[in-house]
Order: structure tokens, then sequence, then C-alpha cells
């Protein structure tokens, strides 16, 4: 099979996985799950962009998810973004198995799409960090060819979309794109230097906006060890993190996935892609899988600093804030998962002569029936929910309002358990279902570990907050308008009673006086502070980040030109050349 | 040879799928406790 053909077919096998995987969640509203906040009307704010003095983590996918919600409604751009991580993921492996058949290819893509790392991040939320992860093995093609003609161009597109997932999922990209460079270049200086290029203008919205933070970059290294790999299979974290697991979140481990039985026979699975990968490429010796090797290896290493040496990387993190970006290491595993996805679909290229055709269907298949709890939506863990009517409600009456004023939101943390999202863990919505800025403690608490609030807003705020005393003043003096309970509202309906009434006594009673309570929900309490102060966020330069915006964007316009419209080259591999008659 | 190759590993997926399925069978019957409240998540 030959040309696009090939590709539709991985296409196809993609999205019926897509369906399978996400199951529950395809249904009408919005799967909310861990770091996965979409909403009906995302909006291009200016924490969109980067420009409220937080750090720039959803920087530019947000942009991008409020351009889709310009065509699309809110949960249609969801499931469209979601489903098309696992069409990528499977043609781009489909594309880098050096083989003719569709059987080796399928094997390669359905791994790539189906496996520890997708089910993991996946419940984690992290859709952003996929998006560039289901373009990897496309990147690890180009990477390869960067020092040739046009090689920068279509690095650009293989790249675009890491780089509109953001910070992580560019470096991890970045990274594997700067090591296949490094060992696989024709003329290596000059690919890994146009690599490098390359990484940096499409890092350029975030780099921009959490540079010129005049709060400048935390050093924590405290969340090293919070963020490490932890082991989620009998073989300990740096085997979790051989068979593409070992997230350092326990609770988004797919159900059953671990059991020493089928541990074991993805363990084989595992050893076996490799010795396949292994063994092709000395017989064959091309450059480009040493380059894929080599990233592999390298992504490896970089994924166990955090558990083999935890002091090292805490110390590279106080001494350069930027190595922040290794603490999550697991995410470091993806060109390993390439790796494993090719070396499968070698080994079913190997079994296809030998062996019935069944056999190789199956090897394209283990992926699946070793982690059958990623479909149905994760075991029923993905499940989409329409958001309250009182959410609504308060939107628009923030949004008819004319008077400035910011949202404060509480209770005092980031992530949420909503009983209307089935208790099920959620980074708090409101900042991005509001159409204002909203202040909200971002301080993240993993287990006994805080790391602390990178708003200065909310630090400002934090200490106020949390000493129980009255809040209208000192709220109105740092410019906030309203204030949303969207937790244990119970706790704060008395809070707008004045001093001396009948509530008094009770929890959190008058901490709000003065304030007029518009939304009185079981799953919200809206309340309007009179005359609020005005109070400026000491974010990064607007003109600074448009001046970025407008380079980034200038030259993926510019890269397209090599591809006119479409991201799928008929071929990775150069045309062979043919023998003079 | 092939047979018994193509019958154990037909074995090993239908166990193992048999396996995940009555694990995801039961995994959606309960919602998740998730304690303490506000955590982005447990090691």
């Amino acid at each position: 099979m030959r040309g696009r053909t090939r590709h539709l077919l991985a296409a196809l096998t993609g999205f019926g996985l897509g369906l399978s995987a996400l199951g529950p969640g395809l249904a009408s509203g919005f799967v909310l799950s861990y770091d996965m906040v979409f909403v009906p009307e995302p909006g291009f704010t200016r924490m969109a962009f980067g420009l409220t003095g937080t750090l720039p983590r959803h920087v530019p996918s947000d942009v991008f998810t409020a351009v889709l919600g310009v065509v699309l409604p809110g949960d249609l751009a969801q499931k469209s973004i979601l489903l098309a991580i696992f069409v990528m993921a499977c043609v781009s492996a489909a594309a880098l198995v050096p083989s003719e058949r569709m059987v080796p290819r399928l094997a390669a893509g359905v791994c790539y799409a189906w496996n520890p790392f997708v089910a993991e991040r996946l419940l984690l939320g992290q859709w952003a960090l996929l998006l560039g992860y289901a373009a990897l093995p496309w990147v690890v093609a180009r990477a390869a060819r960067a020092g040739g003609r046009d090689g920068v161009r279509w690095l650009v597109l293989a790249l675009l979309p890491a780089a509109i997932g953001g910070f992580a999922a560019l470096a991890v990209s970045g990274l594997t794109a700067a090591v296949v460079a490094l060992a696989a270049g024709c003329e290596r200086v000059r690919a890994l230097a146009r690599t490098c290029a390359v990484v940096l203008v499409l890092s350029l919205p975030w780099l921009v906006t959490g540079w010129l933070r005049p709060a400048g970059v935390p050093a924590d290294g405290a969340a090293v060890e919070a963020f490490a790999a932890r082991a989620d299979t009998p073989f300990g974290a740096v085997g979790s993190l051989l068979l593409l697991g070992g997230v350092w979140n326990g609770e988004t481990v797919p159900t059953g996935y671990g059991h020493p039985v089928t541990a074991t026979a993805w363990l084989l699975v595992v050893l076996g892609a490799l010795a396949a990968y292994g063994l092709w490429w000395r017989a064959s010796r091309d450059r480009l899988y040493a380059g894929l090797a080599a990233a592999a290896l390298a992504g490896f290493v970089v994924a166990s600093l955090g558990v083999v040496v935890p002091g090292l990387l805490r110390g590279l993190v106080e001494l350069w804030p930027g190595f922040a970006v290794l603490r999550d290491g697991q995410q470091y595993v993806a060109p390993l998962a390439v790796l494993v996805a090719v070396g499968l679909g070698l080994a079913a290229e190997w079994t296809l002569p030998r062996l019935p055709v069944f056999v190789a269907v199956c090897v394209a298949l283990v992926p699946v029936a070793l982690l059958p709890s990623l479909a149905w939506g994760a075991a029923g863990r993905l499940r989409a929910v329409e958001y309250p009517g009182s959410w609504a409600r308060a939107r628009q009456i923030i949004a008819a309002d004319a008077t400035r004023g910011d949202v404060l939101v509480l209770p005092w943390a980031a992530y949420r358990s909503y009983p209307w999202n089935g208790r099920r863990r959620v980074l708090d919505p409101l900042p991005r279902y509001l159409p204002r800025r909203v202040i909200f403690n971002d301080a993240v608490r993993v287990d006994d570990t805080t790391i602390p609030t990178e708003d200065p807003r909310a630090r400002r705020l934090g200490s106020a907050i949390e000493s129980g005393g009255p809040l209208t003043d000192v709220l109105r003096a740092e410019g906030v308008r309203y204030v949303a309970v969207d937790a244990e509202t119970e706790a704060w309906e008395a809070a707008a009673d004045p001093p001396g009434s009948a509530g008094a006594g009770v929890r959190n009673a008058g901490r709000l006086a003065g304030a007029e309570l518009l939304v009185h929900d079981r799953d919200l309490l809206l309340f309007q502070i009179p005359r609020p102060g005005r109070a400026e966020d000491a974010g990064a330069p607007a003109a600074a980040a448009g001046v970025a915006w407008i380079v980034t964007i200038g030259v993926v316009v510019w890269s397209s030109s090599a591809a006119a419209t479409t991201l799928i080259p008929r071929s990775i591999f150069p045309p062979r050349r043919r023998k003079a008659p | 040879m092939r047979i018994a190759i193509a019958a154990l590993v037909g074995v090993l997926l239908a166990s193992g799928a048999s396996f995940g399925v009555v694990q995801m069978a039961n995994a959606s019957q309960q919602d998740p406790v998730i304690e303490p409240l506000y955590n982005y998540g447990t090691k």
C-alpha cells in the first residue's frame, strides 16, 4: 500500500483507538481531569497570553483553545483535540517504521497511541503535552534532516503541535530533536544549530512572558521529590520508566496497571521491541534510527534523574530555575516510547514471513490487550459533565457588569473535587470560565509538599485569607470586585452577614460584610464587593509579548509554504535512486 | 510450532483482555474517593 492510503489506514486506526479510549468522555459536556480544563467560551484574555504575572505554563495552549472556540463549541473543541492526539500518534509512529507492509506499521501506531505513558498523561489531563508527544515521530524524522534543504521549514511544521502544547511539550520535543540532529544529522553542527534556533523561535510566546515577568522565575528544589517518577509496576521506579509508566501521581495510574502478571508480560513486549530495534539497526546502520536510540537514551537518563540522583536535580534547579522543566521526569520517556513502538513494528515485520499473519496481528494488538483499562474513558474515569447552571449565571452577571474589578476564588486552593464532576480531581476551571482576571491560590500540594504560590497578587492576599479575619477592605484595596466560592459553599453562606447578625459565630460569618450575595447555589456563591479599588497586574510588557507572537507566527507561516497545507509527508524516507538502465 | 505459538499468544491475549475487562467493570461502578480534597495528587 502506498502514498496517502497507508496514512489513511493508520489515521482510521488511531481514530478508533481514540474513540475507544475516550468512551463516555465523548458524550455532550466537558471532560475535566486534573490539568485538563476546557470551558464553553474560552476567551483571548490577558491570562491566556501569560500577561497577568503568573508563570505562562498555559501559553500558548490556552490561546489555541480560544482560537478553536471561535469556530467550535468548547466541548467539541476538546473532543477534537483529544481524538487528534490519537490519530496523529498512530499516523506519525506508523510512518517511522521502515517497512512497506501495513501490519508492522499499524503495530507501531497502536503501540505509540496506546501505552502507559498515554494513559497516565491523559488521566493527568496533560493534553498539551500529549499534543507534542503525538507528533514526536515526525520531529525525529525531520530533525535527522534539519541540516538539509528545506530542513528548517519541515522541522518547524513537525514541532508545531509541541509548540501549541507549550513549554513542557516543547522541552521534550526540543530535547529529542536536538539529540537526533546531533547524532543523525548529515551536517551535525548545522543541524543542531538550526534545531536550537527553531525551538527557540517556537518558544518565544511563553519564553518572553516568563522571562520578563517582574516576579522572576521561582527556584523551588523541594518539588523535585514530589514530581519525580514513582514505581507503578513491581520493577521499581526506573523499571516503571522503562515500561513507559512511572508518572509521579499515584492517582493517575490506569486501573489494574502494574499487576505482576500483566506488568511482566508488558516488560517482555518492551524488551522484545528493544531487541528487534537493536537487531534491525545493526543490520541497516541507518543514522536516523541511531539518532532515535540516542534520544531515547538521553530521555531515559533525564527521566531517571529525580529518582536516582534527586540531589543533583535539586542543585540544578537552585542553580538556575529553568532546570525546573526537568522535575516531572517521566515525560522525557516519550522518545523511548517512539523507539519501543518502532521496535514492536519491526518485531511484527520479522514475524510476518515466518509465522501466520494472525501472530503478527496479535503482536500489533498486544499493547491494547495488556492495557485494557485505558478503554471506555480509562475505565470510566474520563466522563463528560456539564458545568452547573449557577456557573453560567455568574458568568452572565460578571460579563454584564460595567464596574472594573477582578474575581477572587475561594476556597484558597488550586484543585477541586466537585460532586458534579464525580469527585474527580481537576484544576479549578473558574479562571478560564469567567471573563475577568481571576485571582486564585496557584500553590500546588502533593502529599505534604507544597509548592508555593507563584502569582504575586495571590501571594499578597494569602495571609489575609488564611487568617480568618474580615476580608472586604483587603479585597477592595486589591481591586477585587467579585468573590466566587465553588466548593464547600455552606461554609461561606453567612460571609456577607453584617457583624452582630444572627449568623454571628457561624464559620466565616461576616468576613465579607458589605458584599452582596448575587448567586446562592449549592455549587456556587457569588459575592459582589461595592466600590473596588484599582490594582494592576505586574506582568510582562504586552508589546514584547506581541512581538514574540508576530515572530513565531511569521516563522510558522513561512514554513507552511514548504508543505502547502499538510503536515503529513508522503514518505519520510528520501526517494530511492533507480539504477540507470 | 506456528500453531502452538499462535495458540499461546491467543490465550495470553484473551486472559489479559478478560482480566482487564473485569477490572474496568469494577472500577467504573465506583466513584473515586479523593482525599485530601484540594491536593494535586498523591505519590
